[in-house]
Parts: C-alpha cells; sequence; structure tokens
C-alpha cells in the first residue's frame, strides 16, 4: 500500500534554525554564515575584521572545524570570543550544533556573530543555522568558474567576497568572468574584492557588514 | 558528504510515520530531489544501506525522482528548464528573450519524502 507523506527531510534542522533565527533577532544580532572551500581565507578574514573593527563591534565567532582547533585559537588570539564546534569530520555545521555552541556566548553582549563553516562548498549551504545572510569566500587561487560549478552557494549568498586580490598578478584567475557568472546566479548580491593579505578591498566588505547590521536593526 | 545526515532525517521521518502504524512494515521510501539539493544518489543510496543493516528496515527500496532546475525569466516573465550542457558564463539565457541575468528559482531546491510502501501483517 502506497502512503504518500510530503515531509522535508531538512525539517528538524529548519524547525531549530527558526528557533535559532527567534532567538538571534531578540537579541538584535546580525549573524553570518561564512562558505567557502577549504583555505580561501574564512578564518584570515575574521582575524581582520575582528582586529579592525575592534572599536566599532562587539563579534563573536562560532568555528566549525572537522578535527581541529587551530581557527578557533588563531579568532581567540584577537581577543574575541570564539566558540569552537568538532564536527567530528563532518562536513557542515548544523542548527542543534550552532544551538549548542551558543551556551557559551551572550547573544545581548553581540553586535554581529559570525558562523565559520566547515571548508566545503556544497553541504553547508543546505543547512540553515538561523544565520541572516550566508557570505560565499572565494579566492583567487581556485579556478574563476566556482560560481559556475557550485550555483546553489552563489544563488543564496547575500554577498560573495573574491579573496586574495594581491595574487592576481601571478594567476590566471579572471575576476570579471568570475563576478558574471556570480552575478547571473544573483542580480542583488554584493561582490567584494579584498586582499586579507595587504588589506586592499577591506573597506568594502566593512562598509557592507555596517550595512547588514544597520538593516537588521531597522527590521 | 551530507547524504548520510540527510540519510537520518530520512529514516528518522520513516520511523514517525511507521509508529502511527503499529504492525506495518516499509518496502520503498520514495524521495524527491530539486537539482540544486546537491543530493549525489550512489551516496545516498550508501548511506540509506549502511543505516539500515541489520534492522526491521533492511533492505528498504530507495527511489529517488529528480526535480530539474526551472527558472523565471526577470525581464519577461517566462518560465524555462535550462539546458543541461553549459554554453560557459553567463549562465541560462532565456529561451523567448535571451536576458541573462536576475532570474528567479522557481524549482531546484526541493528534498522531501513524497510517499512509502508499506506492508501490514
Ligand atoms: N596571499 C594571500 N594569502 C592569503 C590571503 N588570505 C588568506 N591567505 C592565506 O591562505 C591560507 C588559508 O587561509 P585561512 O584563512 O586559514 O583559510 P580558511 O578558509 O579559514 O581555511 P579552512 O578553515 O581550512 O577551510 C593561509 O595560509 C592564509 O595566510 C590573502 O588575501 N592573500
Ligand atoms: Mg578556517
Ligand atoms: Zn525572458
Amino acid at each position: 500500500m502506497e502512503i504518500p507523506v510530503i515531509r522535508n527531510l531538512l525539517e528538524a534542522n529548519e524547525r531549530e534554525a527558526n528557533t535559532l533565527r527567534t532567538r538571534f533577532a531578540q537579541a538584535g544580532v546580525l549573524v553570518l554564515n561564512l562558505i567557502s572551500s577549504p583555505g580561501s581565507g574564512k578564518t584570515s578574514l575574521l582575524e581582520r575584521t575582528l582586529t579592525d573593527l575592534k572599536a566599532r563591534y562587539r563579534m563573536a565567532v562560532i568555528e566549525g572545524d572537522c578535527m581541529t582547533d587551530n581557527d578557533a585559537r588563531r579568532v581567540a588570539a584577537t581577543g574575541a570570543a570564539a566558540v569552537q564546534i568538532n564536527t567530528d569530520g563532518g562536513c557542515h555545521l548544523n542548527s542543534a550544533m550552532v544551538g549548542q555552541a551558543l551556551a557559551h556566548l551572550d547573544l545581548n553582549a553581540l553586535d554581529i556573530l559570525f558562523v565559520e563553516n566547515v571548508g566545503n562548498m556544497v553541504c553547508p549551504v543546505e543547512f540553515d543555522v538561523g544565520e541572516d545572510a550566508k557570505v560565499a569566500i572565494l579566492s583567487v587561487t581556485e579556478g574563476d568558474d566556482k560560481p559556475e560549478k557550485y550555483p546553489r552557494l552563489f544563488q543564496e549568498a547575500k554577498a560573495a567576497v573574491i579573496n586574495k586580490i594581491d595574487l592576481l598578478p601571478y594567476v590566471d584567475f579572471d575576476v570579471a568572468k568570475a563576478s558574471a557568472q556570480a552575478r547571473a546566479l544573483n542580480a542583488t548580491a554584493a561582490i567584494l574584492q579584498v586582499s586579507c593579505r595587504s588589506g586592499e578591498g577591506l573597506d568594502s566588505w566593512y562598509a557592507w557588514l555596517d550595512a547588514a547590521l544597520a538593516a537588521k536593526r531597522k527590521g | 558528504m551530507h547524504e548520510m545526515s540527510i540519510a537520518q532525517s530520512l529514516l528518522a521521518l520513516v520511523e514517525q510515520e511507521l509508529q502511527l502504524r503499529p504492525g506495518s512494515r516499509c518496502t520503498v521510501i520514495r524521495v524527491t530531489h530539486g537539482a540544486l539539493a546537491n543530493l549525489v544518489p550512489e551516496a545516498f543510496e550508501l548511506a540509506v544501506e549502511a543505516l539500515t543493516i541489520g534492522g526491521p528496515m533492511q533492505g528498504v527500496r530507495l527511489e529517488l525522482r529528480l526535480l530539474p532546475l526551472r527558472l523565471k525569466c526577470r525581464a519577461c516573465g517566462h518560465e524555462f528548464e535550462p539546458e543541461q550542457k553549459r554554453l560557459g558564463p553567463p549562465l541560462y539565457p532565456c529561451p523567448q528573450c535571451d536576458e541573462e541575468l536576475g532570474h528567479t528559482l522557481v524549482q531546484g531546491k526541493e528534498l522531501f519524502l513524497e510517499s512509502l510502501e508499506i506492508e501490514t501483517d
């Protein structure tokens, strides 16, 4: 006998994500889910941001890492609160893990909460963790066809950060091509070019954060 | 990759459905997945097999139905399914008006349990 069911396979995750979203809204904290392939510069962007904006915002980081706490230690060295989640080889963070990490943070004492997801451009996109926005990061040492290969991420991310532009003279990454692909997938996302090494372009990322937080506060 | 955690959620949902029908056994699970749901069928089948082995659902058959990507053109409102073959960027021109940018997604992110085939003693 066939019985129709129609239930979203991610419903448990989405239910918990919505609970988190309500908590984040009540505390007025902007939550950003950083997604990229391994080594694109998520932690580097956080180190820069946490240092440069220290006087402007109260910030904390939830670090998802398969095995180590290296990134959490790098983040903690800036003075910001960092909570480590070891996924034990798992390829993404989910809303239950983020909910557990929140036990170690005082949301009311925060303006921005960054979630550094596990390095991978596929699975983290499927699992809502209650964030206001996903931020995609790609670096110029990767292929410039990343948006085309991972359309779901670039379709959903509200900002696409192209990192390591200090290396552009040495690689054949075509910024115009990558930007056009990202633009084709998402007509409104911000496309930012930065170098966490030289600091070039970080102003545009900080301006984006200012605007995102202002929009959140306005409701 | 994430197929294992999706398989776990799937089997939890199936168990909930079976508890509503005491004495029943599930023989087929039908799942619908959109082209952008990033589900790799082989990995998913393997995960379900691994999670059911030795239990009451051992040998359950998985039937997957793929929903193609479907977009709505920003310029003319035409709905279309882009061809799988990519011509390189820009992506997905509208077959009716050639607009390439800003289409909205109509279908492709779905990932749901559609129906079960059950036997009752
Ligand atoms: N040249 C250059 N190197 C960079 C830049 N940003 C990051 N890197 C280097 O790239 C490497 C990886 O950076 P991370 O910040 O650890 O990258 P990640 O995305 O956090 O990596 P995972 O957490 O392992 O996924 C490090 O060696 C950084 O020093 C940049 O703008 N320019
Ligand atoms: Mg990192
Ligand atoms: Zn059109």
